[in-house]
């Protein structure tokens, strides 16, 4: 029985796999239905299965005659779509911006949660932290003040800042921390020399800042490129005044 | 003579699907009961019959449940298929009516 359908198939080169599979099926199918006319008619099982089967023809000629529907072109041609369809696949992955989205990560993080970037200082300090947000626009970037450390003790604070561009997309500027100076009252300043970030956002801790007790703030200042900033820090000293 | 553009099986089997859906051991049994058995041909070539049919789009399939109850794939004659058939039934028609014609043919007696 096995024989008949494996000699149509044999003719099929260049069917899929499935396509044998579903033409066997119908096949055999046929050989069914045609065996149970034959049972009704009162053969015995093994008499209606070979009428049955006889009754198919030749499965050479039935092969043949299937293969015509079955040809390479119609293989080359399904072999052409799926080759097309991944290089198009491939291009479109390709022609994804993906710094781009690197970049809104790194923006998006810098803008709403600073302290989870890999970027921010995580060094612990003495003294009591304050969460800020202090913002404003240097050019097409964005300076953000989000905290600062006031060790009451040691009269010392540490500003944490950093810069991201106003466009989502867009690449922070990398001189801009650069540029900033964190004055305190009696005028000790701190330029940035170190921090850090990508393209997304940069970040800087400014450490080690004197304050005396009193001070009811630091200053960020920024004057270059035409642009000029000048930000207050305010300072919590909390009992001590 | 013109050349037949339709296979008379094809033909044969598109005007069966006219009338009802049939999955192919229906089609073999109802083509040799309508045709008085003139047309009892071997099973297995109907096949690549509605393989070439459902390739063009003359015909779909899907499965469904026989009178048997058991799971057949059943044959549906499309819009398009409904077009070729009355083409190439016009077409057939007018062949056999040439052939008759000339068949029949008596010459006059002169």
């Amino acid at each position: 029985m096995a024989d008949f359908y494996d000699q149509v198939l044999a003719q099929l080169r260049y069917a899929t796999a499935e396509e044998k599979a579903a033409i066997r099926a119908e096949l055999e199918d046929h050989v069914e239905d045609h065996t149970e006319t034959f049972l009704d008619m009162g053969c015995t099982e093994e008499e209606a299965g070979r009428r049955a089967l006889e009754a198919m023809g030749d499965p050479g000629e039935i092969g043949k005659a299937l293969s015509r529907q079955y040809t390479a072109f119609w293989l080359v041609m399904r072999r052409i779509v799926t080759l097309l369809l991944a290089f198009l696949c491939v291009s479109i992955l390709l022609s994804t911006p993906f710094h781009r989205l690197y970049l809104l990560s790194g923006n998006l993080t810098a803008r709403l949660a600073p302290e989870r970037s890999g970027f921010a200082s995580k060094r612990e300090l003495e003294g009591t932290a304050q969460a800020l947000d202090i913002r404003a626009e240097v050019g097409s970037d964005v300076v953000y003040i989000y905290k600062v450390v006031l060790d009451t003790d040691a009269c010392e604070a540490a500003v944490y800042l950093c810069n991201y561009d106003k466009n989502p997309f867009g690449i922070a500027s990398s001189l801009l921390l650069n540029d900033i100076e964190i004055v305190s009252p009696s005028g000790e300043e701190s330029r940035s020399g170190g921090g850090g970030g990508n393209a997304g956002a940069y970040y800087w801790c400014a450490r080690g800042i004197s304050v005396e007790p009193g001070d009811s703030c630091l200053y960020l200042k920024y004057d270059s490129y035409g642009e000029r900033i000048s930000l207050e820090i305010p300072l919590e000293w909390g009992d001590e005044a | 003579m013109k050349k037949k553009t339709i296979d008379h099986t094809e033909l044969l089997v598109l005007s069966l699907l006219a009338g009802e859906d049939m999955y192919g051991y229906q089609i073999i049994t109802e083509l040799a009961r309508r045709s008085d058995h003139t047309f009892d041909m071997k099973e297995g070539t109907l096949y690549p019959v509605l393989h070439a049919l459902w390739k063009e789009g003359t015909v779909e399939c899907y499965e469904a449940e026989a009178p048997t109850g058991r799971k057949r794939k059943y044959y549906h004659l499309t819009r398009r298929g409904r077009e070729a058939l009355k083409t190439e039934t016009e077409e057939w028609q007018r062949y056999a009516h040439g052939m008759n014609a000339v068949l029949s043919f008596v010459p006059a007696m002169g």
